[in-house]
């Protein structure tokens, strides 16, 4: 039996538009991933302890507050002092394009952006993890 | 509505233009096997008077400005005066959008709508934690009155009307808008204005929540009482289906829900003893326009005739204008593209159409790139011409509630009334509408509408044109973006240490155990935190003192 | 370094008190490494000063566990216990996958040391829990928590399970909660060791104790007479009374013994639900294994007998995690 593919999806910053996140999640559930969902409003350490506590292979990040520049560094600054090693990274929402480079080189692995079809996140996924989903 | 002997003639009539149908779509079939509207109300082929039969022109349409109010709530409609064109718009600094705001008066809007960032929206002040990366960035920061003065200095406010999209400390911001005001010299019983002030919509769909529900809806009381009495002309309430449409529901559950949620604080506020004829006339609403042109307009009309059974029949409104039901509306967000971002001038027009045919009070349309960031000056400008040139050069202003009558638009209209009532009475077998909320019904059924909506345009079935056909390859974001002085956070922190130097912190520590004094009473807190704005307590500091007396919410997740 | 596939790493970190390690260790014996709880437990020296707690708070779903949890911690954080929380929510039959949202009602605890919350998806598992709960939870308590809070959805027709796992079980009910208290299985009102009503501020909560009252005084009279209490977790109303009924039941346990028939049928569950975990696993593969003509071919007892040495072969197809 192949070990779940676990993703915790978490919503930094203060926005309350969790449409997308709540789709992605229901959309990855249905391929088959354990999704642990954090709800609104987490700080990046409530996020970086969570994905820890919960063992996850993957976090996606959802934002539209355009606080991403701020947030999403002091996340995966966390993640590095933490030694979390492994742990994917994707993010989504409102993110300008210009700004999906510098997250890239932080080590945000993929960046979706408004209209992304949810079949192409579990493909991005099932390649990443090819006998875990 | 019809003689009955014509009716049946035309019933035959109708049999024998089905069969010569059939036998023409042997040879030219239809595009689609099915036709239906996206709350999944089959549409017929033809409509005829057989589909209305049913209705009774004065007791289901009326004649406008007259029960139920099908037809509009004026006699005269946009003949008198247009629709208002209210943009909302905020961002950064209170500086950079009172210069925004005084540049939209002079290209002939008519309204100001203020969007607050989300600290402030949220009850915190901008050096707290959690307000790291969000000052400034969806709306303005205000901390404390000093910023409210900024943000509206030069502004005369017995001659605007403002709306602030406001909830969870709609109390304070609309005492800083008192207060401002009355340095202004002007009297609060002229003030003109809105504030949201919609908590349950926040539970359901928006997310800026604070107390518990309790809690909350007895601030959102506080203010009805308070309003009714001191700021007559103020409207101070603005029920929201706007962001449960946004978060994926159908037209039909925006009406229900919304609707809902109004009867849910009527409920409150006749339980405080209010006047349900004042309450009435203070209650106003807030829908979306989304790309169905009939069923939105059809949407509209069915609100109004909702509200106005509603507020006459259960509630026992005996004043005519109790009944009425106003509302604002904006093009939908959740419709604009990121791909090929011109496309969604021509979305925004035609949503901008439904409402004016819809009859709405004002209208925001949205630029064509907020589905990548603020806008830009040059996109709020189109989409504020757009309104324009809907108002003074298509005509449809010239007469009320133009499609009134057309056998299709009339019968979605009852259609709407009647799916829209099937979720209210839901909502009341489970005892109203914060036990609905507080299950997460409401929540679970806007959810899987959006999955429903999300899996229909994945596959094709939904087109999008730009999105799933039409597309040409990569060709976001070609538009020049907005972007939020990224200093605003530090400066917005700078002033509020200066403040905190400067007031006099004694009176602030009284003001703020009074108000928690009287959160645990029954007392209207209003005048409490009136008091405090004065002495420039800040946001934050009160909203905290609320904190500590109601505690915190936390989502319910249904998914 | 995956510290999944180097289990000394794993052990010696754990042992330090890493909680990375605990929840890696957690994800294998969730994926069938019992073995791994064993060892740990025989390296590490379990000098445990008091006894395990092991709390099981069950219901339908709306009737606030999660706030209800959520207000418990307090209580229990500061009386310097270490808190650690299962969440359990079901597996979807039809994707295999799971929406684990419990935890968003304790997620202030996220940052707080003394506080370790894990979801937990029910799986392959028919019972109201996944097969390896007892294996995580033994390995919570080897870690060092105190006490062990184990939310599940209790409606209707899930079975006991959580019963059996649980030191002490709280059913949650809430009021006007649709056909009320009929819809439990009679078993679960039977073996609640306290009932909550929350959101007791609704229409109907004294209508409720009225019929859990009723209820109870037809079954046989026993020395722990499980009380009922009102409870609005959103306010923290009567969750004082819950945390003291809660201690009051426990010296009930030490006292009577009772807590040793508990800590049987956890041990009874944990080989049940490990043998099922490897029975099922076992049984799949062979059946996915079987061709046509073996199907057509093969009786009832020689099919019995190929799943049977399959399984007893080793053949589990449960094969430890990477």
């Amino acid at each position: 039996m192949k070990r779940k593919l676990r993703v915790l999806i978490a919503k930094p910053g203060l926005d309350g538009h969790d449409r997308g996140a709540k789709v992605v999640a229901h959309a990855l559930k249905d391929a088959g991933i354990e999704v642990i969902y954090t709800g609104l409003r987490q700080t990046p350490l409530q996020i970086v302890n969570t994905a820890i506590q919960e063992d996850v292979d993957v976090i996606g990040l959802s934002i539209l507050s355009g606080a991403h520049m701020r947030l999403f560094p002091e996340i995966m600054k966390l993640l590095k002092e933490k030694k979390t090693a492994g742990i994917l990274v994707f993010a989504g929402g409102v993110i300008p394009e210009d700004d999906i480079p510098k997250l890239n080189e932080i080590g945000i692995q993929h960046v979706f952006t408004p209209g992304t079809p949810t079949d192409e996140v579990v493909s991005f996924l099932k390649n990443k993890f090819p006998d875990r989903v | 509505m019809f003689d009955i002997s014509k009716l049946d003639d035309l019933k035959k009539k109708k049999e024998n233009w089905d069969m010569k149908t059939r036998s023409f779509m042997e040879k030219h079939p239809e595009r689609m096997k099915d036709f239906k509207t996206p709350s999944g109300t089959p549409v017929k082929r033809v409509y005829t008077p057989v589909d209305i039969e049913d209705l009774e022109y004065d007791k289901s349409i009326g004649f406008p400005g007259e029960y139920p109010y099908t037809r509009g709530i004026y006699p005269t409609m946009y003949r008198g005066r247009l629709w208002t064109m209210r943009q909302y718009a905020g961002f950064g600094s209170a500086e950079e959008t009172n210069r925004r705001y005084k540049y939209l008066l002079e290209q002939g809007q008519t309204g100001l709508s203020v969007a607050f960032d989300l600290p402030t929206q949220i009850g915190y002040d901008s050096d707290a934690p959690l307000s790291v990366g969000e000052v400034g960035k969806v709306g303005v920061a205000i901390d404390s009155l000093r910023d409210m003065e900024v943000l509206f200095g030069d502004i005369p406010l017995d001659k605007v009307s403002t709306s602030m999209t406001i909830n969870s400390t709609a109390m304070i911001l609309l005492a800083m808008y008192i207060a401002v005001a009355e340095k202004q010299g002007i009297d609060r019983k002229v003030l003109r204005g809105t504030i949201q002030n919609d908590i349950l919509k926040e539970y359901i769909a928006r997310g800026t929540y604070i107390y518990p529900p309790k809690a909350s809806m007895r601030l959102t009381t506080d203010i009805l009482e308070y309003t009714a009495t001191n700021l007559p002309m103020w409207k101070p309430i603005s029920i929201s289906g706007y962001h449960m449409r946004e978060a994926g529901a159908t037209a039909a559950q925006e009406l229900a829900f919304t609707i809902a949620d109004g009867i849910e604080y009527v409920k409150h506020a006749v339980s405080r003893k209010l006047d349900v004829n004042i309450l009435g006339k203070q209650i106003s609403f807030f829908f979306a326009a989304h790309n169905d042109v009939f069923e939105e307009i059809a949407k509209f009309r069915a609100a109004r005739r909702l509200w106005a059974k509603i507020m006459k029949n259960e509630f026992n409104a005996s004043n005519p204008d109790a009944w009425k039901l106003r509302f604002h509306t904006q093009t939908g967000g959740s419709t604009l593209t990121a791909q090929q971002p011109n496309n969604n001038i021509i979305r925004v027009a035609y949503q901008a159409l439904a409402a004016v045919l819809g009859g709405t009070q004002s209208l925001h349309t949205n630029s064509r790139d907020e589905a990548l960031s603020l806008p830009t000056e040059e996109s709020v400008m189109i989409a504020l011409r757009t309104q324009q040139i809907l108002a003074y050069e298509t005509g449809v202003a010239n007469t009320a509630d133009p499609l009134a009558g057309s056998y299709y638009v009339e019968s979605l209209t009852d259609e709407m009334e009647k799916q829209a009532k099937k979720y209210i009475d839901k909502v009341k077998e489970m005892g109203g509408m914060l036990n609905a909320i507080e299950e997460g019904y409401v929540q679970r059924e806007i959810h899987e509408s959006a999955y429903k909506y999300q899996k229909e345009w994945e596959s094709g079935k939904r087109v999008i044109v730009g999105v799933n056909k039409y597309t040409m390859g990569e060709e976001k974001q070609k538009l020049g973006i907005m972007r939020v002085d990224p200093d605003v956070e530090r400066k917005q922190i700078e002033k509020l240490k200066k403040l905190k130097k400067e007031r006099d912190n004694g009176s602030i520590k009284k003001d703020l155990d009074e108000i928690k004094r009287a959160a645990e009473t029954d007392e209207n807190l209003m005048p409490f935190v009136l008091k405090a704005v004065h002495d420039y307590a800040t946001v934050g500091e009160i909203s905290n003192a609320l904190r500590e007396v109601f505690g915190e919410y936390r989502e319910v997740i249904e998914l | 370094m995956d510290l999944r596939s180097n289990v000394d790493t794993l052990i010696d970190r754990f042992k330090d008190g890493d909680k990375m390690a605990l929840a890696k260790a957690m994800t294998l014996v969730e994926n069938g490494a019992s073995e791994l709880v064993d060892r740990i437990k025989s390296e590490k020296n379990m000098k445990s000063e008091s006894e395990p707690w092991i709390i099981g708070i069950t219901g339908a779903p709306g009737v606030g566990k999660s706030t209800l949890i959520d207000k418990l911690i307090d209580p229990f954080s500061t009386d310097n216990k270490r808190v650690f929380v299962f969440a359990v929510d079901p597996t979807s039959k039809l994707s295999g996958g799971a929406i684990l949202g419990d935890r968003v009602r304790m997620q202030r605890y996220a940052t707080n040391d003394n506080v370790f919350i894990r979801s937990v998806a029910t799986r392959g598992s028919n019972g109201g829990v996944s097969y390896h709960l007892i294996d995580m939870i033994d390995l919570a308590l080897a870690f060092g928590y105190d006490i062990v809070i184990v939310e599940t959805v209790g409606a209707g027709q899930i079975d006991l399970d959580i019963f059996d796992i649980s030191d002490t079980t709280v059913l949650v009910l809430m009021p006007e909660q649709g056909d009320g208290i009929q819809t439990y299985k009679a078993g679960m009102t039977e073996m609640a060791d306290i009932f909550v009503i929350n959101k007791a501020d609704k229409r109907g909560a004294d209508k409720m104790v009225e019929q859990l009252r009723v209820m109870m005084s037809t079954r046989a009279v026993r020395k722990w007479q499980s009380p009922i209490l009102k409870v609005i977790s959103t306010e923290n109303v009567g969750i004082d009374i819950l945390v003291k009924e809660l201690k009051r039941h426990r010296r009930y346990l030490l006292s009577s013994k009772k807590i040793k028939d508990r800590e049987r049928l956890r041990k009874l569950m944990k080989v049940k639900g490990n043998m099922l975990a490897k029975f099922e696993a076992s049984l799949s593969k062979t059946l996915e294994g079987l061709s046509n003509e073996e199907l057509d071919s093969l009786n009832r007892h020689e099919m019995y007998i190929r799943i049977l040495k399959n399984f007893l072969d080793g053949k589990e197809g449960e094969d430890e995690c990477q």
